[in-house]
């Protein structure tokens, strides 16, 4: 057998799964090639350390958590550690609020908004927090009453998401995906309110009719 | 004998709605993605964040599993697809060396974080390897994916898919401090 046919099917003869007389030729070349043999020696070594691995136990107490038990965050650092997603898409709610109405005919919202904000683009993670302030102090001046409900309902959730201690994976997991849900609905709502201007009232909490 | 739940009828209660059987779903996957999380990036709470991405984007993306190949196959198409651009977003930071790539400025995987010296050196040698490397190791010898697998995972030919174990493989071999780790 020719060598480069012998090497590259080495992983799989080491797993033991080509058919019998393929086992057995490439078995002969690797006895007589070097290079294969050492290759052959490299796979057997990686499979033997993969079956040493002890299996971990995901952190029960993640770093994280004491980031929400400091005082030096403000609920928009707690935000970002706690939900990364979450926060990329709040910057993006931001960030539309402020710019919807100048470009809304031109199509930057998408007609079917309240799925589908991951198609717009994303903004970089280290720069959400000065996007947002920097949309917050623009804002104030035409939009201030919408932005500060807005405001009050992230804040609102970030009390309630830090006060839960629960913490463990499927549990951040699933409240993820609930903020996830939520922020659809938020954007749903915020859509409606760009397109009427006055009616503040559409603008409900996420958790509205739920008893606390 | 309870005869077990299959992955597709788990998936398909919790595309309907069901928050029991996507719990259920990732109690079953939690620990294999957290481990494949923990030597893909070498610290526990980045282990930790990546393996909550992967499962949100499982979720997100849970409609799009067609059933047609193996649950676990599948899975492992959005952890790899969540992993490197973990590790991008990461590496943004680190610098570039023309010769050897992005080097880590991080430091290397810390022994207190494993439970074991084998998952310590193996972690270490893991981190050794460029993402591209690094990815098919784990999908072929912890994972256990075929070459057709793993090239579906990663968007590539199973050919470049061997192309890169190999490479890994001499890579490591020329490392002298982990010789004893192999
Ligand atoms: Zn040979």
């Amino acid at each position: 057998m020719l060598c480069e046919h012998a090497n590259s099917r080495l992983v799989e003869y080491a797993e033991g799964v080509l058919d019998t007389d393929t086992q057995l030729e490439i078995k002969r070349h690797v006895e007589d090639c070097d290079t294969c043999q050492s290759d052959y020696a490299a796979i057997h070594q990686w499979r033997t350390m993969a079956s040493h691995w002890h299996e971990e136990s995901p952190p029960a107490q993640p770093h994280f958590m004491a980031v929400t038990h400091s005082n030096h965050y403000n609920w928009w650092d707690r935000l970002r550690h706690w939900f990364p997603t979450f926060a990329s898409a709040t910057a993006l709610v931001l960030v539309t609020v402020m710019y919807a109405q100048q470009f809304q005919s031109a199509g930057v919202l998408p007609s079917n908004a309240a799925t589908n904000y991951d198609s717009l683009p994303k903004l970089p993670q280290a720069t959400q927090a000065a996007v947002v302030d920097s949309v917050l102090k623009t804002s104030r001046d035409q939009r201030q009453a919408e932005l500060s409900t807005l405001l009050k309902i992230l804040t609102a959730e970030m009390n309630r998401r830090s006060a839960d201690t629960e913490n463990s994976l499927r549990y951040i997991i699933s409240t993820q995906i609930q903020g996830q849900k939520e922020l659809d609905l938020l954007y749903g709502q915020l859509e409606v309110l760009l397109a009427n201007p006055e009616n503040t009232a559409l603008l409900s909490t996420p958790h509205e009719g739920v008893p606390q | 004998m309870l005869a077990t739940v299959t992955d597709e009828t788990l998936v398909s209660r919790a595309i309907a709605g069901s928050d029991s059987a996507w719990n259920k779903l990732i109690k079953r996957y939690e620990k294999r993605v957290y481990n494949y999380a923990l030597r893909m990036v070498g610290h526990p709470q980045d282990a930790f964040d990546l393996t909550q991405e992967v499962f949100m984007g499982v979720h997100r993306n849970l409609a799009g599993f067609r059933g047609d190949g193996a649950f676990p196959a599948w899975l492992f198409r959005i952890a790899s697809y969540r992993c490197t651009d973990y590790l991008r977003r990461r590496r943004n930071d680190e610098p570039f060396d023309d010769e050897r790539g992005f080097i880590s400025s991080l430091p290397g995987p810390q022994e207190q974080a494993f439970t074991t010296h084998a998952n310590h050196q193996i972690s270490t040698a893991l981190q050794q390897l460029p993402v591209e490397q690094r990815q098919v190791v784990e999908l072929k010898f912890f994972q256990h994916f075929t070459f057709e697998d793993i090239a579906g995972q990663l968007g590539i030919s199973p050919n470049t898919a061997k192309t890169r174990l190999y490479s890994a493989l001499r890579k490591l071999k020329q490392h002298e401090e982990l010789r004893d780790a192999l």
